[in-house]
């Protein structure tokens, strides 16, 4: 035959070899620092006025309904919004107005993460992290589970839960096919007061620092998304501590799908180990029957065979009396004949004196 | 269900019991503020850890109650007409238990006597805790809202007048050679030229037992007195000018002079002492730790008794709350100036050094009298160029652009009331020296002048995010509304343009 | 005892009542769900944005899949590691397993946008990063696994002969897979919250939340055990051979391992508050809640299952079992609902709405008629007449 076992064999261990030699890519050392050339968007809070021109603008690019209260109703800042299905973007405000000092306010909507946990978490792969920058959902695999809205640290993501048979999970998009036609996102387009700027996301780092240096009593000494939990592509300055901005001030900068890869490296493991160890336990605990099962049979065939002895030393011991027995008993019935005979020969004596 | 804490599960029942113990006595902070009235009173460090929470004591509850029986009651006599401010007892030198049975005693004793069943007639007393846990509560560490005195010249000037200027009813100088308190006219400052230095302590144990007593004497009807509780001096109060009719207080200073440095290679500054006085509220405000000049103990590369502050540095870093240039960088944010001002760089520029270098160079040699002409120090300002009229402005936004009409900018009310402001305040008008140096503050990164470029010279219909350089309309609103959040004026959309009919979107 | 139950007697016993009336408004609910999306029933606002995760999932499926784990803990015990002293109870065990995951697939069926895109991460696309890849497999794959271990009593019933024969033979070869299956998708339950540790509390998250998840599974799984045995034993008097003697032995032998998986189960516990340095929260309120979850329904529960064994009081060991069983709800609840986003505003966070409680208690209530349907006909907790001697 000329597909021989060992020709068999020896592909297979080839093919796993030719596997095996290519360059590691994921290498524990080094760090992956994001596509270069990549946009982002740098949001100067303390320029933003919450005129909400970016929520009208948002709705108006993504066909949404109409703002529920018109811009310059401020009591819709009393509470804190959350985008939703009908709003891919939300202006909350923080601290109000005291006097001269104005309101601080901030925009929320999805951050577009270096490293998304939506894409990380979808079991499906329905998102995917462009090299560009924006972060796509492909509503034609999902399933609906909603794992990413979750997962989401941010919380800037929402379901269609009044669509019944086209549901789908929905976000700012980074206004992406605006962004292919050479245009910038509609929302830091009309900002009045560019508290939104558009651009590279490495010249925007700097553009954030610059501002920092020139006016640092304006500014907390911090970019957030820079790192924070990998670094995102929308970038925030702010002049009150960002905890305030119900931003995770202190965030660390590992991502966070790194913390999913520490129990999905287990898993291989206990599929090859569990099986091994599995089988040898029931080989074990097999092997341990059997072995009680011929101890007992062993003790039940000892047992047998010492009654055997037992019973044959007495039936010898008996025997052996019994003989004895029989001894005495002739004995006995010798002597009684004798002493018969002695008497029937006195008595005879007697009666014939000669 | 008896035999369930046998021995074999004692350690399952010790780690749950070791866990409940940790959930109910940890601490979990939280931010708190008490009032000045609020004093914490806990065991010195000195005596180890404590064994119950400080106790939060009210003292201006405990006075108001205690206040027919008077201060004595609490606080025996620590010297000549002075109280002892510690409770029951003059010094510490008893030790832990004895500091315990003081308070214990007096505390709880007090309060027991205080209770209806204890007082013999007379209408129910207020009474306070008896037990550990009534005042000993667990409660995060507070801050106290206690703050430092504002001792004013006009408060300085009250005193003075009750003390019939004898200035060594409170300045006092203790000569050793003599063994007595003398006052030395214009050499003293105020106690705590000296105290605050080397001991802040007792700097508050004589505050409080020469200010209080002495408040506490005055009980005479018509007697002008001061406050005897907490709150009264250590509240909060705005420390602002000197009242016009408070008297200058005169300590040999100059009114005008040349500050001049041994070793200093600059032009000299020419400083109007008297001019300045009325600026601060009090004279530590820049005489931080002695009424001597800055440059006395702050000499050029810096000394012991100046902390190694640098004369450079005492008389200009921005950040001191003593310093000339520190002072001037304030007055910035007052909402006249903040408008300009605080978008501009937040350190001085290079040409604003000459403003006060103006006098002559330090080695040649200056004319006899050490006082500066008069004439050196006041700027005035030119008046307004003609080519300031009106400047309608009007704006065209892309994507709202049905949303609002154009907006007509006041262009020379504007001016007019920045100039006015500038002109009515004399360290405005010194720094800025002349008139256009205004139009800068919006006509931003270009010469200064009375014609600046427009604002569409630079800025066009996108961002330049290389530049930091806003699109136009970003550009107007981040000027104008900036400007008027730190200026306090109107800021909504409707206030600069009117709305135009609605077609969607809004 | 192989007769139809419900011949001679009503159908109409307070029970079936319940569950009629239960049934049939949880079958209103789930039309509202398929003819008005799932804003039907009641996931509007804010609350369902934040909160995506509601009743079905927080408690049909993440409550329901480890009180279901009693089939591969018994199996275990009885197929690998040889107690032969408790195979009398693995059929049932298998049987509650089976179904409990059969109606936690249901409840996730009712939950997810898509119902019929559910075998997409099987056949369509892979998203091997996702640790709900992993449990959607594996939850597959053990469905089937355990539809295998049971389906000898199936065909006792249908009288197969030759599949039974098949199916005994593989019934190891069952049994050590759905024990991989079940060790990584119990785990991964827990692991699913690893990616949120901005949003479940410091307490309950830790790197190890899923091993927590897995032990507790186990403790879970013998503890439905226990309580199924006795409530079988109890409601299915003529169907149950065993002898209250031997059931109690049994309890009281369960009853040791309950003790001891909930005994590792604190100690890992108190091992991840310590690696956590979490310490200083159990001093806050939801520090409080931890420690009642921890010591009242873990610590608790493990003392008295030691006592009950110690003194041979199986009404303790049951009572205990109950306790167990709370506390395991208890702690999935508190992961997925209650101290889940505890920072965001109330109305982000989980409401109540009755139809989706209604919906979630309706799935249980028809697993439970399942399960009744299938004691009162299949060789559960009896032998079949023709395999007496067998096995």
């Amino acid at each position: 035959m000329i597909f021989s076992r060992r020709r068999f064999l020896g592909g297979v261990a080839a093919g796993a070899g030719a596997l095996v030699a290519t360059p590691a890519q994921g290498a524990s050392h080094l760090h992956f620092a994001g596509h270069p050339g990549r946009i982002g968007l740098l949001h100067d809070t303390t320029l933003c006025v919450g005129c909400r021109s970016c929520e009208v603008a948002c709705k108006q690019v993504n066909s949404l309904p109409p703002l529920v209260r018109p811009a310059d109703d401020k009591s819709v800042f009393d509470k804190k919004r959350r985008p939703s299905d009908k709003s891919y973007t939300v202006v909350n405000r923080y601290r109000a107005g005291a006097g001269k000092t104005p309101a601080v306010y901030r925009k929320h909507q999805c951050m577009h993460c270096n490293e998304p946990c939506c894409a990380s978490v979808c079991f499906v792969k329905a998102f995917s992290k462009t090299p560009e920058g924006p972060v796509l959902y492909d509503p034609s695999v999902c399933v609906g589970c909603r794992y990413c809205m979750t997962a989401c640290p941010y919380n800037a993501l929402s379901y269609e839960y009044d669509k019944l048979w086209d549901p789908r999970v929905v976000r700012c998009t980074m206004c992406y096919p605006r962004i292919k036609q050479g245009k910038a996102p509609a929302c830091s387009t009309v900002c009045p007061m560019g508290a939104i700027t558009y651009g590279r996301r490495d010249e925007l780092l700097q553009v954030a620092r610059n501002r920092i240096d020139r006016r640092p009593n304006r500014y907390v000494n911090h970019i957030f998304g820079e790192h924070e939990f990998g670094g995102t592509s929308w970038l925030f300055l702010s002049g009150v501590p960002f905890k305030e901005l119900d931003l995770h001030e202190g965030a660390s900068h590992t991502p966070l799908p790194e913390l999913s890869k520490s129990f999905l490296s287990v898993v291989p493991l206990v599929l090859t180990i569990w099986p091994g160890l599995l089988l040898g336990i029931y080989a074990f605990s097999k092997r341990k029957e059997k072995l009680s099962q011929a101890e007992l049979e062993q003790t039940v065939a000892r047992v047998l065979a010492e009654a055997d002895e037992q019973t044959k030393k007495k039936l010898a011991a008996a025997a052996q009396r019994a003989g004895k027995d029989k001894e005495r008993a002739v004995a006995l019935a010798v002597k009684k004949a004798l002493a018969e005979a002695e008497a029937t020969a006195k008595e005879a004596d007697k009666e014939d004196p000669k | 269900m008896c035999r369930v804490a046998s021995s074999r599960h004692a350690p399952l029942g010790l780690s749950g019991a070791i866990l409940l113990a940790l959930g109910c006595n940890g601490s979990y902070q939280e931010e708190r503020r008490v009032g000045a009235e609020i004093i914490v009173v806990r065991l010195p460090e000195a005596h180890g850890a404590l064994q119950r929470p400080p106790v939060e004591f009210n003292h201006a509850e405990h006075a108001k109650e205690m206040q027919k029986d008077g201060c004595t009651v609490c606080h025996p006599e620590g010297g000549p007409g002075r109280l002892s401010l510690k409770l029951g007892r003059t010094d510490d030198s008893g030790g832990r238990d004895a500091l315990i049975e003081t308070y214990h005693g007096r505390c709880i004793g007090c309060h027991e006597r205080r209770t209806t069943k204890n007082r013999k007639a007379g209408p129910p007393a207020r009474s306070g805790p008896r037990t550990c846990g009534g005042c000993h509560v667990q409660r995060p560490t507070p801050t106290s809202a206690r703050g430092r005195v504002a001792f004013t010249y006009a408060l300085h000037d009250a005193h003075v007048k009750v003390a019939e200027e004898k200035c060594e009813t409170c300045h006092a100088f203790y000569d050793k050679a003599q063994k007595r308190f003398v006052y030395r006219e214009g050499v003293d400052g105020g106690c705590g030229d000296f105290h605050s230095s080397r001991d802040p302590k007792r700097l508050r144990e004589l505050a409080h037992s020469t200010c209080v007593s002495c408040h506490r004497q005055r009980t005479a009807p018509g007697q002008k007195t001061g406050p005897t509780d907490c709150r009264g001096c250590h509240e909060a109060r705005a420390a602002g000018k000197r009242p016009e009719k408070t008297p200058r207080l005169v300590a040999n200073q100059p009114e005008r002079s040349w500050i001049k440095a041994a070793g200093a290679k600059s032009r000299l500054v020419g400083f109007d002492h008297r001019g300045h006085e009325v600026q601060a509220p009090f004279c530590s405000t820049c005489h931080h730790k002695t009424l001597k000049a800055c440059k006395d103990c702050h000499t050029l590369v810096g000394s012991v008794e100046g902390q190694g502050v640098t004369m450079a540095s005492a008389y200009h870093l921005p950040s001191s709350a003593h310093s000339c240039v520190g002072c001037h960088q304030r007055q910035l944010a007052a909402a006249d100036c903040a408008g300009c001002h605080e978008r501009r760089a937040a350190l001085p520029g290079r040409d604003s050094c000459v403003v006060c270098h103006r006098g002559p160079q330090p080695d040649k040699d200056v004319a006899a009298p050490a006082t500066m002409p008069a004439a050196e120090g006041e700027v005035k300002l030119a008046e307004l160029p003609p080519s300031s009229a009106d400047f309608p402005d009007k704006v065209e936004i892309k994507l709202l652009a049905s949303s609002f009409k154009p907006s007509t900018m006041p262009h020379r009310k504007i001016v007019a009331r920045l100039d006015a402001a500038i002109r009515g305040n004399k360290l405005a008008s010194t720094f800025h020296g002349k008139v256009e140096t205004l139009c800068s503050g919006c006509h931003h990164r270009s010469p200064a002048g009375a014609r600046p470029p427009p604002c569409e010279a630079c800025h066009g219909k996108v961002d330049h995010p290389t530049k930091d350089q806003p699109a136009l309309m970003a550009a107007f609103h981040r000027q104008c509304i900036g400007c008027h959040q730190r200026m306090g004026l109107k800021q909504g959309c409707t206030d600069c343009h009117t709305r135009a009919a609605k077609e969607g979107g809004r | 005892m192989t007769e139809s139950p419900t011949q001679s007697k009503s159908l109409l016993t307070p029970f079936n009542l319940v569950a009629g009336l239960i049934l049939a408004v949880g079958a209103y609910v789930a039309f509202l769900r398929f003819s008005s999306g799932l804003a039907g029933i009641g996931a509007v606002g804010d609350s369902a944005q934040s909160q995506p995760w509601g009743m079905l999932i927080s408690f049909n499926l993440m409550c329901g899949v480890p009180l279901s784990a009693g089939g591969f803990v018994m199996g275990t015990a009885v197929y690998i590691f040889g107690m032969k002293q408790y195979r009398l109870v693995v059929r049932p065990a298998v049987l509650v397993g089976m179904i409990g995951y059969f109606f936690a697939v249901v409840a996730l069926l009712m939950d997810v946008g898509r119902p019929w895109r559910l075998p997409y991460p099987m056949v369509v696309q892979y998203g091997v990063t996702s640790v709900l890849f992993l449990v959607a497999w594996h939850v597959a794959l053990y469905l089937s696994t355990q539809f295998v271990e049971f389906s000898p009593a199936v065909f006792e019933w249908l009288n197969w002969k030759r599949w039974r024969k098949v199916a005994v033979a593989v019934a190891v070869g069952a049994v050590i897979f759905g024990v991989i299956l079940s060790t990584l998708h119990q785990s991964a339950l827990g692991a699913l919250f690893l990616i949120t540790p901005t949003k479940v509390h410091p307490l309950w998250y830790s790197p190890f939340i899923g091993l927590f998840f897995f032990v507790s599974a186990i403790a879970a799984g013998i503890c439905m055990v226990i309580l199924e045995s006795a409530l079988a034993h109890r409601y299915f008097r003529e169907k149950v051979e065993m002898t209250t003697e031997h059931l109690d032995q049994i309890t009281i032998g369960l009853g040791k391992a309950a003790s001891i998986a909930l005994a590792v189960y604190f100690a890992i516990k108190v091992i991840g508050i310590a690696h956590g340095n979490t310490w200083h929260y159990l001093a806050s309120p939801i520090g409080h809640w931890f420690l009642l979850e921890l010591l009242g329904f873990s610590l608790l529960p493990c003392v008295l299952f030691a006592a009950g064994v110690r003194e041979r009081r199986p009404r303790l060991i049951r009572w205990a079992a109950g306790l167990t069983v709370l506390g395991i709800i208890l702690n999935r609840l508190n992961v997925s609902i209650i101290t889940f986003n505890l920072n965001l505003p109330a109305e982000q966070r989980f409401q109540f709405h009755w139809k989706e409680v209604w919906l979630s208690l309706a799935v249980v209530m028809a697993a439970v008629l399942t399960y009744r349907w299938a004691v009162n006909r299949m060789p559960v907790h009896h032998k079949h007449p023709l395999y007496k001697t067998v096995h």
